[in-house]
């Protein structure tokens, strides 16, 4: 059972996320997706840098220990915060239109959004 | 040191934005010319010593972040002083919040950011915090349509960078490095699966970002609903970046014919929905498309003369894509709409000069002779030898004509009552001045930093795709194009189905070379 690990697991959750970005018509459940996907990415990132049976990276002074890549865990922290940002600013943006149009289907949104565009376009002529 | 002092300096105003909302406006051009200073010392040096390479705090280069000054940095930190000076300028009696200015402040900050980075792990962080204040700043005047297409930019672009990432892990666990001149001694004459799977996943993030047709399905609508400004921005600079990564991508990945193929798409799908389009800024918006498949095309062809011209070309159509929309949005707002025949009938009411750079503008756009974008097509199309490419980019040339031909009347001057030199002095007029004199002079600038174009020879090309595409417009489609092409394309949903079809795509090329 060696391939189920943290890369395989993190490339099922990047396209379950993808997928439900693509098929889902709720707002609030596609930024979901968004995060599934973004957070994936990270557990990827962290997967890679790490070897089995290796400590944390400190050095001790001990002989012959295998240290876990420190590199990939200073990267990921930057990852997350940018992570939580955009879910953050996002969810600011569909709570805007939420309240504008009662809904957060975004197909209904579209719909809308576009009958008012043409609406102020024949205005304008 | 400079290259790490031009973004310090601007998120320090950014910040001063803050405490001293009043001065807004003051600071923001304040710092655009101390920027301008700082870009002419760090120019000097490069003359006098060639590339300056900086890496932050002395860490070793694989895993430290390096500034690289080079060709590329001389040209995008020039273009971003000019724009960040024609913007400050253009603002300066509009009465905007100070958090505009802050978001500003802080969008020229990642934009040098981005210009000198040489470090994979540092162009994914520059380039989000760019996403962030682009979405702020398309949102900004908070109409519905506004805030749906900036949510629709963050979601793409929020999985182009993570497919991006994603790349960048896979690479620095194979090679252990970040450093983008590291990785490409590694891997060169390498074509492992490794190598395959980063550079595809690598350009599809970037591809979302440029402004390549299937991937940035976001654009035209960002383009044409927000603000000129933030359009100019935009189009002048945060895709351009996304460009720049693209250029030195190819430097180093084996990915030339992907992108090849990606230009004849982006190129001939962009140039018929310009054509299909009857508003200024979609139309621009369109365009774009078909000018970054130049770019590509150029780059798939050769590398040495792919790069120098590709820069070119980016630097020539940021440039004029934002005089284009500054003067635009001057004109939509005088006339009171966009559309093509509305701008026509009332022409007289715009000002003169406005009118002027949208007929100069235009004209570069479809590739007119001596103005810029004809430049970096001279480069790239010597890269360019096999007959079909020929076909192709001649196709998108004529695309781009025939997309244009409609608006020139525009910019007739001839009306009696309005004079070029009697429109009052205001600083908007200013900044198009500003824009105005590096598209004019492009060719001795060029000619100044080392680059030999030869511009002779190369006339008659162009020259006989610009007469026919008039005449085509003229005598045959003039009365046939007058609806529109399908734009469910441009929905979220089929945005995404998109992206993930580009990305097999692209896949599939790398591997089957």
């Amino acid at each position: 059972m060696e391939w189920i690990n943290g890369v395989t697991i993190g490339v099922v959750l990047f396209v379950i996320g993808l997928l439900t970005l693509m098929l889902r018509r709720d707002l609030i459940v596609k930024l979901l997706g968004l995060g599934l996907l973004n957070t994936s990415v990270i557990l990827v990132l962290i997967s890679l840098g790490y070897y089995t049976r290796g400590v944390a990276p400190i050095i001790t002074g001990k002989p012959e220990q295998i240290y876990i890549d420190p590199l990939p865990q200073a990267l990921v922290l930057s990852a997350i915060v940018i992570n939580l940002a955009i879910l953050a600013l996002s969810l600011v943006f569909v709570m805007i239109l939420m309240e504008r149009y009662h809904t957060t289907d975004s197909v209904k949104i579209a719909q809308q959004i576009e009958y008012e565009r043409s609406q102020e376009q024949a205005h304008i002529r | 040191m400079n290259q790490l002092l031009l973004p310090v300096l601007f998120f320090t105003t950014g910040s001063l934005v803050l405490l001293w909302p009043r001065y807004a406006r003051l600071i923001t051009l304040v710092a655009v010319l101390l920027s301008g200073a700082l870009v002419a010392v760090l120019t000097t040096h490069f003359f006098v010593y060639g590339p300056i390479s900086y890496t932050i705090g002395g860490w070793p280069d694989e895993i430290g972040i390096e500034l690289y000054f080079d060709t590329i940095g001389l040209y995008f930190s020039a273009l971003t002083v000019v724009l960040g000076l024609a913007v400050s300028l253009y603002l300066w009696s509009r009465h905007m919040q100070s958090h505009f200015y802050l978001l500003l402040n802080f969008f020229f900050g990642s934009i040098y950011t981005l210009i000198f980075a040489y470090d994979l792990f540092n162009i994914f962080v520059a380039m989000e915090f760019l996403t962030l204040l682009a979405f702020l700043l398309i949102g900004y005047p908070r109409r519905p349509y506004q805030i749906w297409t900036s949510l629709k930019y963050l979601i793409l672009s929020a999985i182009g960078m993570g497919l991006y990432l994603l790349g960048v892990a896979v690479l620095y666990y194979h090679t252990g490095a970040l450093n983008l001149g590291i990785i490409a001694e590694l891997i060169a004459g390498e074509y492992e699966m490794w190598v395959i799977v980063s550079s595809a996943l690598m350009v599809t993030g970037m591809a979302v970002r440029a402004g390549i047709f299937l991937f940035s399905m976001w654009l035209p609508d960002a383009y044409s609903f927000s603000s000129p400004v933030v359009a100019a921005l935009l189009a002048g600079l945060s895709t351009k970046m996304a460009g720049i990564i693209l250029i030195r991508l190819a430097a180093a990945f084996p990915i030339d014919f992907s992108l090849l193929i990606l230009g004849c798409i982006t190129g001939v799908l962009g140039g018929l929905y310009a054509i299909f389009s009857h508003d200024l800024r979609r139309i621009i918006s369109f365009s774009a498309f078909a000018q970054i498949g130049y770019l590509l095309i150029g780059l798939g062809g050769s590398r040495e003369a792919g790069i120098t011209g590709g820069m070119l070309h980016l630097v020539a159509h940021g440039l004029i894509t934002s005089l284009l929309f500054l003067a635009g949005g001057t004109a939509i707002a005088a006339v009171g709409g966009g559309s093509v025949s509305l701008l026509n009938a009332k022409r007289a009411v715009i000002s003169p000069l406005a009118r002027l750079s949208l007929l100069i503008g235009l004209l570069a756009l479809s590739g007119f002779p001596w103005l810029p974008p004809f430049v970096g097509r001279v480069l790239l199309s010597g890269s360019i030898e096999a007959g079909w490419l020929q076909a192709v980019v001649s196709l998108i040339s004529l695309t781009g004509v025939i997309a244009i031909v409609r608006l020139l009347p525009v910019g007739y001057i001839s009306d009696r009552n309005s004079s070029l030199f009697s429109c009052d002095l205001s600083l908007e007029s200013l900044s198009f001045v500003l824009l105005l004199l590096p598209i004019i002079f492009f060719v001795p600038l060029v000619r100044m930093t080392g680059i030999e174009i030869d511009l002779g020879i190369n006339l008659i090309k162009p020259s006989m795709i610009l007469i026919s595409g008039i005449l085509l417009w003229h005598l045959v489609l003039k009365e046939r194009i007058t609806g529109t092409l399908p734009k469910g394309i441009l929905q979220l949903e089929w945005a995404i189905i998109t992206l993930v079809a580009g990305f097999s795509i692209i896949y599939l090329m790398i591997a089957l070379l």
